[in-house]
């Protein structure tokens, strides 16, 4: 199976970055590379992170956001295949090996996706919490070719929609990707994070997807007019 | 200023259409969320994901609807009635709007009039779902991610 480097982007990560990253040094095939990138946290995120050199690389940048950390992680991996967590979730001892495999087998696979499993901060994950499938950051494995096709992930407004951007313009490009129906990562949920109400104007960013994903659609009902 | 009295051909149908003309409406919850990008409207249904491109004319009833105008307002101005009518009913099917019978009539602003006048088509809107697993599976847009991101564990 081909080599794979992990980007963890982080931004004031210090309480769960440690985790993130024994979960990823753990699995059953390790990383060839792991890159940290601290988007300008006021927190020690970046000497937790320093704190497992050799194996893990942290870079620091201001804080641009989850979409320009991500980019500028990919451009240190030199591996051929690539993988994302978020600071805060965690893979599964065995997830690497069972995704690499797919993409071994398939090599006309651009990207594989799996399940992800709630559980909640501070209380270890005992199997029974939600499941949620689809293209998430820390769900997928994609070969380095492909991301270089679709070029770097955007930051939006009010920073939501950076993946979902980023997985669109995937799918535009009729790159093939597959999702499997196996939980092989964790989301981390903290009492009280989750918001039932709508945050107003925070939203922004996932308008702002579905314009640029309306501009597609117009573009592609154009050329096919015009073709 | 006078408000526009569209013209009601049979009395059923009068009815109907005074109901649709003679009242305010309002986005259909919390889940519906709408912005201009580069005069360019966008509304998408986080719920859902399903999203909403809309032409010039369609724009300007959904700014006149959003000022709080009643589409009684909107006749008279270029577009026909019959028009403005059926767009403010698909509005509804589509579940982007309710009718708000509490709402006061508010005046039409100057540029929504504008742009009424201006309209060389009728109104009309297009559907998309091709982001819609991607939106709902989204973790991020359930959660408060005040101090971090991507999923906003709040500092210690």
């Amino acid at each position: 199976m081909q080599p794979y480097g992990v980007v963890i982007p982080a931004y004031n990560a210090a309480r769960t970055l440690a985790e993130a990253l024994e979960s990823v040094l753990g699995q059953s095939v390790p990383p060839a590379e792991v890159v940290v990138v601290d988007d300008g946290s006021s927190d020690n995120t970046a000497t937790i992170a320093a704190g497992f050199a050799p194996r893990v690389r942290v870079l620091r940048q201001s804080n641009t956001g989850p979409g320009a950390a991500t980019t500028r992680g990919v451009q240190e991996i030199t591996s051929p295949i690539l993988a994302f967590l978020d600071a805060d979730d965690l893979w599964l001892p065995g997830k690497m090996q069972v995704q690499l495999q797919v993409l071994h087998d398939n090599p006309d696979l651009a990207l594989v996706s799996c399940r992800m499993r709630q559980f909640r901060h501070g209380v270890p994950d005992d199997g029974t919490g939600e499941e949620r499938g689809g293209l998430l950051r820390p769900c997928v494995v994609l070969r380095r070719a492909v991301f270089d096709a679709v070029g770097p992930v955007l930051d939006l407004p009010g920073n939501r929609g950076d993946m979902v951007d980023w997985f669109a313009r995937l799918r535009a490009g009729g790159h093939r990707t597959m999702e499997l129906d196996e939980v092989l990562a964790l989301r981390r949920i903290l009492p009280g994070s989750l918001s039932h109400g709508r945050a107003a104007g925070r939203d922004i960013g996932y308008l702002k997807v579905a314009h640029l994903a309306l501009l597609r659609n117009r573009r592609a009902a154009t050329d096919g007019e015009q073709g | 200023m006078q408000r526009q009295q569209c013209p009601l051909p049979a009395r059923k149908l009068m009815k109907v259409r005074h109901k649709v003309f003679n009242q305010s409406y309002k986005v259909a919850g919390p889940d519906i969320v709408h912005e201009e990008f580069d005069g360019d409207l966008v509304v998408l249904n986080l719920g859902t994901g399903r999203y909403f491109g809309f032409n010039a004319a369609a724009a300007a009833i959904w700014g006149g609807l959003m000022a709080g105008a009643r589409p009684a307002r909107f006749c008279g101005l270029g577009l026909a009635d019959a028009e403005i009518g059926r767009f403010v009913a698909e509005l509804a099917d589509l579940g982007l709007i309710l009718a708000d019978p509490e709402a006061a009539d508010a005046a039409l602003p100057e540029e929504i009039r504008q742009a009424l006048a201006a309209a060389v088509s009728a109104p009309s809107v297009e559907s998309y779902d091709d982001l819609s697993d991607l939106i709902v599976a989204d973790p991020i847009h359930d959660v408060d991610q005040e101090t971090g991101w991507p999923h906003g564990i709040r500092p210690a």
